[in-house]
């Protein structure tokens, strides 16, 4: 992850930390990689530090909020069932 | 017959009489207790068997903890505690009532802080090109490479580097700050960190008569490393981690 941040430094690409960050969750969230409870909320804490830090627009965590809370549910039930 | 309905639950406080709060709880509730002898838990109704932990929940849930602080000694509960009925909640005072009490009595007169260290990104960058021979070498074999297969890898090399740097920081900085905050601290705990850039996660209980003694610590040490590390100071909050009691299931 760290390399998106060197990136903006080597070569000049406007690529931030943060925004690198946000990628890596919404591509969790796609891939359906968040299995555990624990890492949904782990990544919901990651998005609050963001939205404090002015790294992530309030619409912007509207949305991952509600993508992450649907996978919680999902999750829920299928240990429900398990 | 209407199933009996959920309470969803902010803490214990001591207080043998029956109350209703005038402040709302999670999903605009209204906050009530339900008593055991000295004892009550604080909370409100709701026809979910589970909260989902948004910002606006748990932000009503810390809300409602901050006004009975206001009053009270509060011993914490984390979000999302949800009893089944109002008889169950009684049977949880009841059968952890001893227990709920001595934790009351000590942790009264307490606080829980909270301080997050993260390294910070330009500074890191800083370092790097002041520093390091091997960072200014790679940043042109970087430029140069024949193919974006080599140039990837290089660049995991230098995320290598950076890696150093910030478990170095974490030795010099992050480390010597809980240690210095510790000894000013009853209890120190360190938690699982968030995110990458976070090199210290940790909540101290102190003593609240010395919180402006432990935050005037804590803005020295944050003006002596400003630059390389950017600081989080959350408190006074009710002891979430420092409750030492594992509740008896009543279920």
């Amino acid at each position: 992850m760290i390399t998106g941040l060197l990136f903006d430094v080597l070569v000049g690409v406007p690529l931030t930390l943060a925004r690198e960050i946000l990628g890596k969750i919404r591509g969790e969230i796609d891939r359906e990689r968040l299995i555990t409870e624990d890492s949904i909320k782990e990544e919901l804490q990651q998005l609050q530090l963001m939205l404090q830090d002015g790294e992530l627009s309030n619409e912007e965590y509207e949305e991952l909020e509600a993508r992450l809370i649907e996978r919680l549910r999902a999750v829920r039930e299928y240990q429900k069932g398990v | 017959m209407m199933p009996p309905q959920s309470k969803y639950i902010y803490g214990i406080i001591e207080e043998p009489k029956p109350r209703k709060f005038s402040f709302c709880g999670v999903v605009e509730a209204g906050v009530y207790t339900i008593n055991y002898q000295n004892l009550a838990a604080v909370v409100s109704d709701t026809e979910l068997q589970e909260i989902d932990p948004t910002r606006r929940n748990v932000h009503a849930h810390t809300v409602v903890q901050d006004e009975l602080l206001k009053e009270y000694f509060l011993l914490p509960m984390g979000f999302g505690m949800i009893a089944r009925s109002e008889d169950e909640v009684r049977r949880l005072l009841e059968k952890n009532y001893h227990g709920l009490v001595s934790e009351l009595k000590r942790l009264t007169g307490k606080i829980e802080v909270e301080l997050k260290v993260f390294w910070d990104g330009e500074a890191i960058i800083k370092e790097l090109q002041s520093k390091s021979e091997e960072f200014s070498k790679l940043k042109v074999k970087i430029k140069t490479a024949s193919s974006p297969v080599e140039a990837r890898s290089l660049m995991v090399e230098a995320g290598e580097l950076v890696e150093h740097i910030a478990l170095d920081w974490k030795a010099k900085y992050a480390e010597r700050v809980y240690e210095i905050l510790k000894g000013l601290s009853l209890e120190a705990k360190s938690n699982s960190l968030v995110g990458v850039k976070n090199l210290l996660n940790t909540s101290f209980l102190i003593e609240k008569s010395r919180e402006s003694e432990f935050k005037g610590k804590v803005y020295k040490l944050d003006a002596e490393y400003q630059g390389r590390v950017n600081f989080k100071y959350i408190g006074p909050l009710p002891p979430y981690n420092f409750v030492n009691l594992k509740l008896e299931s009543v279920k």
